[in-house]
This record gives C-alpha cells, structure tokens and sequence, in this order.
C-alpha cells in the first residue's frame, strides 16, 4: 500500500552552511491494514517520516508510493485527492479554533465534495463513537486536552480514510484518554484502515504488540512484527 | 463550483465573520478608516472647486464710464465686449443701481452716513466683465483700450488689480494642484495601510490555513470563506462610514460653510450621494476582498 525507498530529508540549518539529515535511507512497506508503531526519541525523525508520507514534505532523496504511484511527483492540485484517503491526527490537535466540534469534523468531509445525504448523520455517528455527542455546539477552546484530541481523531476518521497518520496523538493527555484513544485506534485498525502511529512512549509500543519500527539518528534501527521498545 | 459548495463556503465566511470578533474588528476599523478618508478627499476635492469657483467669480474687470454717457454707447461697447471669444460674462451696473446696492450693503454703518451727507450720487455706470478663464483678462484689458473706447470710459480698474489677478490666478491654480496630489497620495497610504493592516490579521490564520491544506481542502475552498469574510467586511465598515459621515456633515455643515466660503458640506453630500455611495462602498469591498484574497493566496503557494 504504502511503498519508502531510501528516502532522505536533509535540512540545512539556519545561520550557517551546516546541514542537518533528519532522515537517511529509509526504506519500508506497509500493508494495507496493518498498525506500525514509529519509536524513537524526540528528534529521531518520527514526525518528518510521517509528513514525507502526508505530503506536506519533499524527500531531499528517496521515493514514497502510495497504491502504486509515487508522491514525490504528484502536482499540487491532486495532493488533496490523496488527502482525502488519509487522516490525520496531531499531538497539538490542529483543530480549527473558530469552529464548532461538528464543523471541525465535517470540514474534513465537506473538502472531499461528499454529494450523499446524511452528512450530519454520519458526524453524529462518529461523535457517539469518540463519545462526544453532548459536545457538539462547543468550541476547541471549551474542550479538555482528551476531548480535543477525540474530535481530531472524529475528523481523520469521518471520510473513512485508507490509512490514519498519527504523531504523538497522546503525548499531551493523561493515562485514562491515552488507554481510551488507543481503544478507538485498535477499533479502527479492525475495520481495515491501516494505522501509522508515532510515540516516544514505551508503555504505548509495548501495550500494542503491533510492528514496530524504531528510529534512532534518521535511520531505521530495527523493524520488528512484534516489537517492543528498546531504547 | 457546485451550488451546494457556493452555499458552504458562504456559510463559512459567515460564521468567520460572526465569530472572529478581534480579527472582524481590526478589519473592519482599517477599512471604515480607509472609507471615511477617501470619502472627506472626495469632499476636500468638492470643496477645491467650489472655493475655485467662487474665486473665479470675485475676478472680473469693472469699466467706469464717464458721466452722462448715454445708454446706447455703453450698450453698444456691451454687445462688442460679448462678442470676444474670451469673454463669459458682461453685466451693466447704472448709476442709480450702483447707489442702491452700496445702501444696501452699508445701511447700518459710517460710509452710508458719509454718502447722505454729499447728498449726490457719486457712482458711475459700470459694466462688469468676467472671462471664461482667469488667464484671459489681459486680452480682455488690451481691448478695453483702444482709443476708440476712450472718449466714454473713465477708468477700467484692471490696472491697479491686474497683480492681484494674476496672484488669484496663480493660487487657485496651485490649490487645485497641491489639493489633487494630497489627494493621490493620502489614498495611496491609505490603501498601504489597510492592506498590510489585513495581511496582519490574515497572518494570525496561517496555521488554520495549514490545517484546512492538511485535510484536503481545495484552494477554491479555502480562499472562499475569506473572500466572504472580507466582502462583509468591506459592506459593514462602507456601511458605517456612509451613515457616520452623512451625520458629521450635517452636524458640521455651518461651521464649516464659513470656513469655506459658503460651500455647504451636506447639500454636497445630497447632491453627490450616488457618486459617494459608489465610492465609499467600491472603497470598502475592494479593499475587504482584493487584500483577504491576496493575503491568503501568500500562504496557499508556500
């Protein structure tokens, strides 16, 4: 489904002619249905593998495929075409501040020019599944650091994406949300949508018992079915 | 673009606009500004020409003929005066009619007392010349003195205002001049000014920007509500510049009519409205669109 081939992302950094690789020579193949978990310390090269993926990054070297076609050359225009078979979630939510927690999730369904009716069916749905279907008027500003990341997770999920992408999705919340966004994770993963998850979080990799690939330095360390953290 | 996303994107833009309240304010305030001064430089250019006219009113040549000269003479110097190309305006002014409007105009003073007391009419007839342009009354004064006219005109008072013609000249000239380019250039900086003013505000919307990239949202659909936003606001702060300023001109009209020399600030406002309308709310929704459109498009390309 999801194809890397030594992909390497060099930054040059600010205020001299150093240059800094986030990335070197990653390769790897997803599955369709699968959950990776992507561990590594702060810095490792978690976030930028998965914006490479997302598209809002250019590899510096390296190709990335998706169903078969590379992204690295895909136009601009139909970068949302594939952002319409993706979710995302965030550690920070990124949630739009001036709409409601249903606009927020219908947003994400409304960009792909969705023509059935029963759109706020659908919303309603998926709220009752995160367990927000009280909170439907409220604002981001009027939610607790769970509930926002739930309507994040509402939102990567309401288009029924391929594949979900999430960076840190519990690096802000505390040990109940985090067990109770992994659940929704899990229960996606179920229903077929594959699940690349980026944490720091030993608790997180060993709980899961899913592929595990570890980053250290930009590179891929170690690739394990059934891994565990090791660092 | 579908109806139903024409209806979404309106939907967005309105409820940007409601709820946005700091980043509508701003907004709105910079573009009402920019409304309210193009609207008083409209004004201050109405206000150019009236002063421009007026002046050019006061300017004439006054030509005093010598007493007893008969009608018919001053008649037939009238229909040549009329038929030079540069002349506007001849008006006869009799001996009687001179004596009757400084009565008027000095009834409650000295002078009148002092004209009582000579107990004589001491005008001559007069015939006022006025010219199409200020420019034109030296032409106009060479042909007043040919010798064929002398023998019946007593003075032309040219002579001793011909400087003070030439200065009148001269200034209403350079007002027009200096007025129109602080025009130009206190609408440049206006339009500077309102849309760096909303770039800012729109810079606060970057990362809703990415965010709205990052699901997938179309160009289209991302500028859309912007455009909307900024279109509402243009309306809103056009709107409150018409009704504010429409209210400081009626307030101010006296004041002001003898600062500039009669020139009434409301019945301009009147007699002007559809052009002011077309101003002030083609100011406003330009300004509001072409600056949220050009500052959101700075954050699409990167």
């Amino acid at each position: 489904m999801i194809k890397l081939e030594n992909i390497s992302k060099i930054y040059p950094l600010s205020f001299s002619r150093e240059q800094k690789a986030a990335l070197q020579n990653v390769s790897f193949d997803v599955e369709s249905g699968e959950f990776i978990t992507f561990c590594g310390r702060s810095g490792a090269g978690k976030t930028t593998l998965l914006k490479i993926i997302a598209c809002q990054e250019k590899p510096t070297d390296g190709n990335v495929f998706f169903e078969g076609e590379d992204l690295c050359r895909t136009k601009d225009k139909d970068i949302c075409s594939f952002r319409h078979q993706i979710g995302f979630v965030f550690q920070d939510y990124k949630l739009l501040s001036y709409k409601t927690v249903f606009e927020n999730v219908s947003y994400a369904l409304e960009v792909t020019d969705y023509q059935n009716g029963g759109m706020d069916e659908e919303v309603e749905q998926i709220l009752e599944l995160v367990g927000l279907q009280n909170q439907t008027n409220s604002f981001p500003h009027e939610l607790s650091g769970g509930e926002k990341q739930r309507v994040a997770i509402a939102r990567a999920l309401i288009h029924r994406p391929k594949v979900v992408l999430a960076d840190e999705p519990t690096g802000n919340l505390d040990p109940y949300h985090t067990r109770d966004i992994l659940k929704i994770f899990n229960k996606v993963n179920e229903m077929g949508t594959t699940i690349l998850l980026a944490t720091h979080s030993k608790e997180i990799v060993n709980s899961l018992q899913r592929r595990v690939i570890t980053i250290e330095d930009g590179e891929i360390r170690s690739d394990e079915a059934k891994g565990r953290f090791i660092l | 673009m579908s109806k139903k996303t024409f209806k979404k994107i309106l939907r967005s833009g309105w409820n940007n606009f409601q709820r946005q309240g700091i980043l509508t304010f701003a907004t709105l305030f910079i573009i009402f500004i920019a409304v309210f001064l193009a609207s008083s430089l409209y004004l201050f250019g109405g206000a150019i020409y009236f002063l421009n006219d007026r002046l050019q009113e006061r300017i004439d040549i006054s030509v005093f003929f010598k007493e007893n000269t008969a009608r018919e003479d001053i008649a037939g110097i009238e229909e040549q005066l009329k038929a030079v190309p540069e002349v506007k305006k001849v008006e006869y002014i009799s001996a009687d009619e001179a004596y009757q409007k400084f009565v008027e105009e000095h009834k409650d003073d000295q002078y009148y007392e002092a004209l009582q007391a000579i107990e004589m009419n001491p005008f001559l007839a007069s015939v006022h010349v006025q010219a199409k342009d200020p420019s034109q009354y030296g032409e106009i004064s060479s042909f007043l003195k040919k010798d064929e006219f002398q023998s019946v005109i007593q003075n032309v008072n040219d002579y001793k205002r011909g400087t003070v013609i030439q200065k009148l000249t001269d200034l209403t000239k350079n007002i027009r001049t200096i007025g129109f380019a602080l025009i130009g250039f206190l609408s440049l900086i206006a339009v500077l000014v309102t849309f760096n003013t909303i770039k800012l505000t729109i810079f606060s919307q970057k990362a809703e920007i990415e965010i709205m990239r990052l699901v997938g949202a179309k160009k289209s659909f991302i500028q859309g509500p912007y455009f909307i936003q900024g279109l509402l606001c243009g309306l809103s702060a056009s709107l409150f510049a018409f009704v504010l300023f429409g209210a400081f001109a009626f307030i101010l009209q006296d004041k002001l009519s003898g600062i500039f020399l009669g020139f009434n600030m409301f019945d301009f406002y009147r007699t002007n409205l559809w052009q002011l309308l077309a101003l002030q709310f083609g100011t406003g929704l330009l300004l509001g669109t072409i600056s949220s459109v050009l500052a959101v498009q700075a954050y699409l390309k990167k």
